[in-house]
C-alpha cells in the first residue's frame, strides 16, 4: 500500500518545538490516562491461569493427553518427568501466576468494570481431542426413544435455531465440562419446558453429550470414525412441565 | 526525564485525517448491527439473557454489569430496552452520527448497553463481546465521526471532510489488535500447536462440532495444509507485535542500527495483513463464531495513515474504473 520510506508521521502535523514547553494541564492528564490504559490492556492480557484451575478439569481427557505430550518432551531433557509431577509443577506455578496476576490488575478493576477493558484472549488454546456434542430425545409412555435433535445434525434439527446461534454454541461447549453440571442440569430443564410444549403425548425428554475423540486424518481416510460413547444424561418426565 | 516526557506529549498533540477512525467506527457500527440482529431472529433475547422466571435457560438473578443493577435488575423490559437502544446505537454509530461529542456519546451508550447485555450470562458470551466493548471505547476515546459521515455531510454537504482528529485514538487501536493477537498466541501453550504435537491444533480445532459450520472430515484430504496453516497461524500471532516496533521505527527521525533497518526495509504490515485477513475470511467461512472476523477486520484499516488509505482508495478506483466492461 506503501512504500518503506513513508514515515509514520510523514503527513501529520507534529509540533516542531524541540524544546520542552509550557503545555495546558490537559494534555498532561491525558498522557497519564493514555499510561494507564496502556498498562491496563498489556497486563489484563497476561495469560490468567486461574480460569482453567480446577482439578476436575484436569482430569479430563483432552487435559491429560496435552499433560503426556509435554511431559514426554521434557523427558527428552535427560531426566524423566512424569505426567504426575508435571501437573504437580504446573499446579504450583499456575497458582503463583494467578496470585501475581490478579496484584498487577487490581488498580485496574474499574476500568474493566465500568468500561469493559477486558482482554479475555485465551482463542482456540487447545483442540479439543475429545470434543461434546448434545443430544435430545423424547419418548412417549415406555416407547422408544426418539431422537429430536443432534448438535450439528441436518436431520435431527428439533430447536436448532437456539442451539446453532454462536452465544449457545459457546455455552453448550462450556457444559461438557464437569465442572458446569450445575448449569447443565438448568439446561436440561429448559430443554424440558420447550419439549412439553412441542411434543404434547411425550412423557419424558432425555438429555445427553456425544463425547468422542476426533479421529485422525488417517482413520478418517480409512472410514473409521470413533464411535464415542454418552456422558452427562438427563432423563426428566414432562409431566411437571406442562402445568 | 522531562525531555521523555515532551516527546510523549508530542507524539499525543499530533493531528491526521479522520478517514482511518472512520472506517474503524463504520465496520465497528455493523459490528454491533451483526451482533443484536441474529440473537433477536434466533428468539435467545430470553433465552439467553432472562432469568428462568422469564423464559431463559438458567437463573441469572442479580447478574449483569453496574447498569443492569442501577436499573433495577434483570426484566424483560429492560433487556428489551437495551436490545433496542444497543440496536438504534449501532446504526447511528455506523451512520456517523452525532458529531465531535455526539458521537463519542453514541459510542459510549453503545458499549454500556453491550457491555450490560454481554456480562448477564457468562456462559454464552464470546471473546467478540470484549473485543466490540474495546472498539467502542476506543470510538468514545477518539472522534470517528469527522469523516464519512452524516454528520459530515450536514457539516460540508459531501460525505467526506478534512477535518482533522486526534491520532493518538488509532495509535491505541493498533496496540489493542497487536495486543490480541501477540496476547492469544501466547495462551496457546497447547503442544498440539507446536512441532511435539505435530501441528494438528487446526486439523482438529475445524474437527470440533461446537464452531464448525458443517461437518468437515473433509480436511483429513488437505492434512499437511492443516499443519501448515497451523505453524504459521502461531507464528504470526505471538510475531504480530513487529509489526508494532515496524511502525514504532519508521516514524522515529534519526539513525537506526541494523535492526532496525532490517525492521523498517520492506512494509512489514503487508504480509501481516494480507495473512491476517485470509485466516479472517477462512474462520467466516468455516466457522461459527459470530461478528468477531468483522469486529477483528475493523481494525486493520487503522494499521494505515489516513493518507495512505486515501492513496490506496484513489488507486483502487482508477484500477476498476480502467477495467473493460
Amino acid at each position: 500500500m506503501t512504500s518503506a520510506s513513508d514515515g509514520e508521521g510523514g503527513g501529520e502535523r507534529v509540533a516542531r518545538a524541540r524544546a520542552p514547553r509550557r503545555r495546558p494541564l490537559t494534555i498532561h492528564l491525558l498522557g497519564i490516562f493514555v499510561i494507564y490504559h496502556l498498562a491496563a490492556l498489556v497486563l489484563q492480557a497476561l495469560p490468567d491461569p486461574g480460569v482453567g484451575l480446577k482439578r476436575s478439569a484436569w482430569q479430563e481427557p483432552t487435559v491429560q493427553q496435552e499433560f503426556r505430550v509435554w511431559a514426554g518432551f521434557f523427558s527428552r531433557f535427560g531426566r524423566e518427568v512424569t505426567v504426575d509431577e508435571l501437573q504437580r509443577r504446573l499446579w504450583e506455578i499456575a497458582q503463583a501466576v494467578t496470585s501475581t496476576r490478579k496484584a498487577l490488575v487490581r488498580p485496574f478493576a474499574p476500568y474493566v468494570d465500568y468500561i469493559g477493558m477486558r482482554q479475555p484472549w485465551r482463542m482456540f488454546v487447545a483442540p479439543h481431542r475429545f470434543p461434546t456434542s448434545l443430544v435430545i430425545d423424547v419418548r412417549e409412555g415406555d416407547g422408544p426413544w426418539r431422537t429430536i435433535f443432534v448438535e450439528r445434525s441436518n436431520e435431527h434439527t428439533w430447536r436448532r435455531a437456539i442451539f446453532d446461534h454462536d452465544r449457545m454454541r459457546a455455552a453448550l461447549f462450556r457444559y461438557g465440562w464437569p465442572e458446569y453440571n450445575g448449569t447443565y442440569r438448568d439446561l436440561g430443564r429448559f430443554i424440558a419446558r420447550k419439549a412439553a410444549a412441542d411434543f404434547p403425548e411425550a412423557t419424558q425428554v432425555r438429555v445427553r453429550m456425544l463425547k468422542r475423540r476426533s479421529p485422525t486424518p488417517e482413520e478418517v481416510r480409512a472410514g473409521q470414525i470413533p464411535e464415542g460413547d454418552y456422558r452427562q444424561e438427563l432423563v426428566i418426565a414432562l409431566e411437571g412441565f406442562r402445568r | 526525564m522531562i525531555r521523555a516526557w515532551d516527546a510523549w506529549l508530542r507524539v499525543l498533540e499530533r493531528r491526521e485525517g479522520g478517514e482511518a477512525l472512520a472506517v474503524f467506527r463504520i465496520l465497528s457500527g455493523l459490528a454491533i448491527l451483526y451482533t443484536y440482529i441474529p440473537v433477536i431472529a434466533a428468539g435467545l433475547v430470553e433465552i439467553a439473557w432472562l432469568d428462568v422466571e422469564y423464559g431463559g435457560y438458567r437463573p441469572l438473578t442479580g447478574k449483569g454489569s453496574w447498569l443492569i443493577t442501577a436499573l433495577g435488575g434483570l426484566t424483560p423490559e429492560l433487556v428489551w430496552s437495551l436490545v433496542g437502544v444497543g440496536l438504534v446505537s449501532g446504526l447511528a454509530l455506523t451512520l456517523g452520527v452525532g458529531g465531535r461529542v455526539g458521537g463519542r456519546i453514541v459510542a459510549f451508550v453503545a458499549l454500556q448497553t453491550l457491555l450490560a447485555l454481554s456480562m448477564i450470562n457468562g456462559d454464552a458470551k464470546g471473546s467478540y463481546d470484549a473485543l466490540l466493548n474495546n472498539s467502542l471505547w476506543l470510538l468514545v476515546l477518539g472522534d470517528g465521526t469527522a469523516t464519512l459521515s452524516l454528520d459530515a455531510r450536514r457539516r460540508g454537504g459531501g460525505w467526506r471532510s478534512a477535518l482533522e482528529v486526534a491520532a493518538w485514538p488509532r495509535y491505541l487501536i493498533i496496540a489493542q489488535i497487536i495486543t490480541v493477537y501477540a496476547s492469544t498466541g501466547i495462551h496457546k501453550v497447547s503442544a498440539f500447536w507446536l512441532p511435539m504435537g505435530g501441528y494438528t491444533a487446526l486439523y482438529y480445532i475445524l474437527l470440533q462440532p461446537t464452531w464448525h459450520r458443517w461437518e468437515m472430515y473433509w480436511i483429513a484430504w488437505l492434512f499437511p495444509l492443516t499443519q501448515l496453516l497451523t505453524a504459521l497461524t502461531w507464528i504470526w500471532e505471538v510475531s504480530f507485535p513487529l509489526v508494532g516496533i515496524h511502525l514504532y521505527l519508521r516514524q522515529k527521525p534519526g539513525p537506526r542500527g541494523r535492526l532496525g533497518r532490517l525492521l523498517t526495509r520492506w512494509d512489514l504490515r503487508t504480509p501481516y495483513v494480507l495473512f491476517g485477513v485470509s485466516m479472517h475470511l477462512m474462520i467466516f467461512a468455516l466457522m461459527e463464531v459470530g461478528p468477531f472476523s468483522l469486529i477483528t477486520l475493523a481494525y486493520y484499516p487503522c494499521l494505515y495513515r489516513p493518507e495512505e488509505l486515501r492513496r490506496g482508495w484513489a488507486r483502487l478506483r482508477a484500477r476498476l474504473s480502467r477495467r473493460p466492461t
